[in-house]
């Protein structure tokens, strides 16, 4: 009995042994393991961020951003003029895309694509918002119609959800760009099912949801093809199963890492650790109302808890690669000024302040905090490392864990909530995104912060966005951010690093803000 | 007396485990202050992810706090949550499964499909729903496994008092004329409670577990409350510092483990049939 | 005759306890203080009120509860369970594309924790209060008191990471296919399609998650067949043959595993049960495609018609495995079916 069992242990575990050889990749697909956030592959109703990496593949956009570029560059686009009010745009389109299907890309298409995020009235579909409607001049020209004028439009051209599709094909499986839409659209099934209609180097085609998709090589591809001929997209929540896939090579590429699995995977042969700053940035908010705020409505305590936040801590506890921004505009951003050097803490001038403003004992104060993680660490996090802070100096946060769904997303957005700490990430490239955070915009009301509070802040806004030479726009975006780096309800405290793992036989694996990965830059290495 | 207790744990070596176990958990939760060597809370940023040492027994967390002063007062919530559970769930399911099986009927009928109901739902996600309801905190999540809890002592007490009630004494008691509330709660529910005890000392190590499993989800006392289901899943993050989520891990098992020891023991003890085992 | 009407009521039963289900999942989703409207829209569109209007239009979140209720309700008589406002797809298709990947995992647990309980249960009466039993008392008990989330991490470090003898996570290495459905178990679709390292390696993946699986309930019910044996081995029946000089374990396997099994059939339906309403922990760590994970989705994001599907199916699996379960147990003890 005894004996028999031991020789069935045995065999069993040689033939698991040697299956597992069986399932290192094989030289041509390169498999990623991510955990992705994809909810449709319809391009004009994506929004997560994990979408615009194989939009980016299969979809080419007006115009595109490089991680070797500043700014939005030209990609179908081969111009863009804008008129002297800036209210029209117009561009001009390259005359040698085809879409995979063959049918050539042209201004129609261009028309038909953008349009049609706009009205289907999905979650991207904001960032048509600045546009009235577009006129086909002819086959590669197209003038856009704005309603006021827009210095991120070209920024705005190069989000993934303004990708171009065949429309020929899309109308046939129910795509309209109507201005019912919204009901009528019957195509996201189609794209649901595992298909793309792009122009890209690459063609969805397979999707299990929640598990895995598979993009293979565009045959008609007009462009330069790369090495890799497949992709197989894996969902891989863990990112410590992401870790071990990558080292036992059932994956070449980890999206997900953690500080801690990176710490594991150095020195490992074969496999390349990278990190990178993100522009998702955490920070602390303070109601302006003092009904809602209490103590932390004042100005002076407002600036007390900057100066107690200990900021060189929080980056140890985000991991190695983050930094801590010294107002709205993330480090990396154009026109963003230099990150705050982590020892403008000063415990002993916030207890002064805090004592001018009339609490010289500190105080007591809820703060609702909620589970998400924005690459991966917890805001609870956060909360308990600012909770220590601030007791330094006799501030006691009594923290209260909310779900994002049990309530804590309505009162944030109703700007109901006293004191606490989220995140943001631009919705767009582009530093016009950022100021939301001021008097009167999207995140600043969150706060009670209305434009009547300061309207020469608030007037910025106005005018950054129809600044339309980009220099003096940078001069402004610098005053601004002088202007708040020590004032204000919102407090960045850092920007997240993003880590991911890569097997040494690949080249040109770099994070994207915008693609999260830029899948064109990607070659086996020699 | 005494030498029949000394028989009974000499004789069972799993059940002196078990008692020796609890008996830790229960000493280390109460001297907790007296006895861990730091504050649970206190961060110090420096001696980050430190594996376990001279200084730090069980190494330090990502904050930098001890986690063997962490696992010495977490054991607090977990006893608290598994013996408040199980005597709420006992009381109110006994009550309950008492006045079903006594009265009968259509009332019974209703009762008991109502119990099944509660049965039918799948543990974890009903746990998940009431507390995403009634907010995350040590209190609500308990009410949440109450309720999960309670339907398997209302079906034992109902059964029980099922038997109990044909019994002599209670002919006798109907036949005095006692009411039937009296006869309910004076007669059969005295002499029905013996199995609901038994059952609930071997349901302490569960709930324990359920517990430790939903402020592994999130729910329960918010940070930096050192629960120990919680210390786990902060833990996953940090996978490859094993310390982190191995040692609160081991602290659920062995005081789980403990408690079933003594409920099996006990068990056995007050099982007639399998006394002769001792 | 009797049996017939016996099986009738149970049913009878079955479909209350399932509208049952449905109410009370549907009053839960609706007290609970939150709103779908924030878990599936972006920040943004939140603050855009004629977005979340045109949402809660859409979904029908905006018409009175008792006339939402009604409506779903009428959708259950036609068998359809509405669409998730999560994924905008068939509730009913979901939970076909997720209830198999559970089923195959629940039904691989079951039988490894059948196997080794009845095997420890046996060892452990025959060789009652010798150390060997102690042994198996201790192992059965632990089995119920790891905490499956510690044991599930534990395990794919140890047998996939630092000896890398285990396969990783899911359900099949990114080198195979997945079989053609057939019968939505990956093992036996490979083998239909004539491949058996498919099937092998899919098998190789179930064992893993399997057996944490499988820990809790073995425990179970090796604590009930060895009570039960130990039962049975000491009536007089037994003690008799004894005396006429049969042996040991041909006792056992001929005479008392038969009376002590039927406790154990109901703790192994119970198990079955439970497991078949998809852990959440496991599928999560395992990123197993069930119905767990597909209920956490949809709890978190309160997705109701997600939730209510998930619960009607569990409760229906439950109800299923119960009515089986007394069935058996009639057709095995006639005392039983009157008496219900």
């Amino acid at each position: 009995m005894k004996k028999k069992l031991l020789t069935v242990t045995a065999v069993t575990a040689a033939l698991l042994a040697s299956s597992q050889a069986a399932w290192a990749a094989t030289g041509d697909q390169v498999v990623i393991g991510a955990q992705t956030d994809i909810v449709t592959l319809d391009p004009g109703r994506c929004y997560e961020p994990y979408a615009n990496l194989f939009l980016r593949a299969c979809y080419d956009t007006l115009y595109e951003f490089r991680n070797d570029a500043d700014g939005a560059q030209p990609m179908l686009a081969t111009g863009c003029e804008f008129s002297e009010d800036g209210l029209t745009a117009t561009i001009t389109i390259r005359d040698d895309a085809v879409f995979a299907s063959g049918n050539p890309v042209t201004a129609e298409d261009v028309k038909f694509s953008i349009m049609r995020c706009k009205n289907l009235k999905d979650n991207p579909s904001f960032i048509c918002d600045v546009i009235d409607s577009i006129d086909v001049v002819d086959d590669h020209t197209v003038q856009f119609n704005l309603n006021t004028p827009d210095s991120s439009f070209t920024s705005k051209l190069a989000y993934c959800s303004m990708s171009i599709i065949d429309s020929t094909l899309a109308k046939e499986q129910g795509a309209t760009d109507a201005e019912d839409a919204a009901t009528t659209d019957t195509a996201k099934e189609f794209f649901d099912a595992g298909a793309s209609l792009g122009s890209g180097p690459y063609q969805i085609t397979s999707y299990l949801p929640d598990e895995e998709f598979v993009l293979e090589q565009n045959e008609n591809y007009y462009g330069e093809a790369s090495s890799i001929p497949k992709y197989i997209i894996q969902e891989m929540d863990d990112a410590n199963t992401q870790m071990m896939s990558l080292t036992q090579d059932d994956i070449q590429i980890a999206l997900n890492l953690s500080e801690d699995t990176v710490s594991e995977l150095e020195g490992t042969d074969g496999v390349d650790v990278l990190s990178f700053p993100t522009m998702t940035m955490g920070f602390v908010f303070m109601n302006m109302d003092e009904s809602l705020g209490g103590p932390v409505s004042d100005p002076k305590v407002q600036q007390a808890i900057r100066l107690a936040i200990d900021y060189a801590g929080i980056q140890q506890i985000v991991g190695d690669g983050s930094l801590t921004p010294l107002s709205y505009v993330q480090v990396g951003l154009l026109g963003a000024l230099d990150a705050r050097d982590p020892s403008y803490t000063d415990v002993e001038k916030a207890k002064e302040l805090l004592a001018e403003a009339g609490y010289p004992d500190g105080f007591e104060i809820d703060f609702p905090c909620c589970t998400l993680a924005p690459e991966g660490i917890p805001l609870t996090d956060l909360a308990v490392k600012l909770a220590d802070d601030l007791s330094k100096i006799g501030i006691t946060l009594n923290i209260q864990t909310v779900d994002w769904t049990g309530g804590y997303a309505e009162d944030y957005r109703d700007g109901k909530l006293g004191f606490s700490v989220m995140y943001w990430s631009p919705d767009y490239q582009d530093p016009n995104a950022e100021l939301e955070f001021l008097p009167g915009g999207i995140v600043g009301l969150r706060s009670g912060w209305a434009a009547e509070m300061d309207q020469e802040l608030a007037d910025m806004k106005g005018q950054i966005v129809s600044e339309l030479d980009q220099d003096a726009r940078v001069e402004k975006l610098k005053e601004m951010q002088e202007k708040t780096a020590e004032y204000g309800p919102f407090i960045p405290i850092v920007q997240y690093p993003k880590y991911m793992g890569v097997t040494s036989q690949l080249t040109g694996v770099e994070f994207s803000d915008s693609y999260r990965m830029d899948v064109r830059t990607i070659e086996w290495a020699e | 007396m005494m030498k029949k207790i000394k028989r009974i744990f000499t004789s069972n070596l799993l059940f002196t485990l078990g008692t020796l176990i609890c008996i830790f958990w229960i000493l280390a939760s109460i001297l907790a202050p007296v006895v861990a060597p730091y504050d649970p809370l206190a961060q110090d940023l420096l001696l980050k992810l430190n594996a376990p040492s001279l200084a730090h027994p069980f190494g330090t967390d990502n904050f930098g706090r001890d986690i063997l002063s962490r696992v010495l007062y977490g054991g607090r919530y977990s006893l608290l949550a598994g013996i408040l559970t199980v005597i709420l769930a006992g009381i109110f399911g006994s009550i309950y499964g008492a006045i079903s099986g006594y009265f009968g009927g259509v009332l019974d009928n209703i009762l008991m499909r109502i119990s099944e109901m509660i049965k039918a739902f799948p543990t974890i996600i009903l746990a998940i729903v009431i507390t995403s309801a009634l907010g995350s905190s040590l209190f609500n999540t308990m009410i949440a496994l109450v309720i999960v809890a309670w339907p398997n002592y209302a079906r034992l007490m109902r059964s029980v008092v099922l038997s109990v009630k044909e019994s002599e004494y209670v002919e006798a008691a109907r036949a005095l004329g006692t009411s039937r509330w009296r006869i309910l709660f004076f007669e059969i529910i005295p002499n029905s409670v013996t199995s609901v005890i038994v059952m609930a000392t071997t349901d302490i190590g569960n709930q324990i577990l359920l517990f430790s499993t939903l402020s592994f989800l999130g729910l329960g006392n918010p940070p930096p409350t050192p629960e120990w289901g919680m210390m786990v899943s902060d833990g996953v993050s940090y996978f490859n510092k094993f310390w982190m989520a191995g040692f609160p891990g081991l602290a659920i098992f062995t005081m789980a483990i403990g408690a079933n020891f003594v409920g099996d023991g006990l068990r056995d003890l007050m099982d007639p049939k399998l006394r002769k085992n001792f | 005759m009797d049996t017939l009407k016996f099986i009738v009521k149970r049913i009878i039963y079955l479909l209350i306890l399932l509208l049952g289900v449905a109410t009370i999942v549907f009053i839960l989703t609706r007290l609970v203080p939150t709103d779908p409207v924030a878990a599936n829209l972006s920040q943004r569109n939140l603050s855009d009120p004629e977005i979340v209007a045109a949402f809660r239009q859409k979904w029908g979140l905006d018409k009175p509860i008792w006339e939402q209720f009604i409506i779903y309700l009428k959708g259950l008589l036609r068998l359809d369970f509405g669409t998730s406002i999560r994924t905008s797809k068939p509730v009913l298709d979901e939970l076909k594309r997720c209830f198999p990947a559970t089923f195959e995992l629940s039904l691989f647990a079951i039988i490894i924790a059948t196997v080794f309980g009845i095997l420890f249960g046996i060892i452990s009466a025959l060789k009652r209060n010798s150390w060997l039993d102690q042994l198996v008392r201790a192992i059965s008990v632990a089995g119920v008191s790891v905490p499956t989330f510690w044991l599930a991490l534990l395990l794919l470090y140890f047998f996939y990471y630092k000896l890398g003898i285990a396969p990783g996570t899911g359900r099949i290495s990114k080198s195979f296919d997945a079989p053609a459905a057939v019968t939505g178990l990956y093992v036996i679709d490979s083998l239909l399609e004539g491949d058996p390292a498919k099937a092998w390696d899919c098998l190789s993946h179930l064992i893993l998650p399997g057996c944490v699986l499988a820990a809790f309930t073995m425990g179970l019910i090796t604590r009930t067949a060895r009570s039960n044996l130990l039962e049975v081995i000491s009536t007089d029946y037994i003690r008799t043959a004894r005396a006429k000089g049969m042996a040991n374990i041909r006792l056992i396997l001929h005479h008392a595993l038969g009376n002590a099994l039927i406790p154990v059939l109901t703790v192994v339906g119970l198990g079955f049960g439970n497991l078949l309403g998809g852990t959440v922990l496991v599928e999560t760590i395992f990123s197993w495609p069930g119905v767990g994970q597909f209920a956490y989705e949809s709890v978190t994001k309160l997705d109701s018609p997600g939730i209510i599907g998930v619960a009607i199916l569990i409760a229906l699996n439950y109800g299923i495995i119960n009515t089986i379960v007394d069935i058996l147990y009639g057709v095995i003890d006639p005392r039983v079916r009157s008496g219900v």
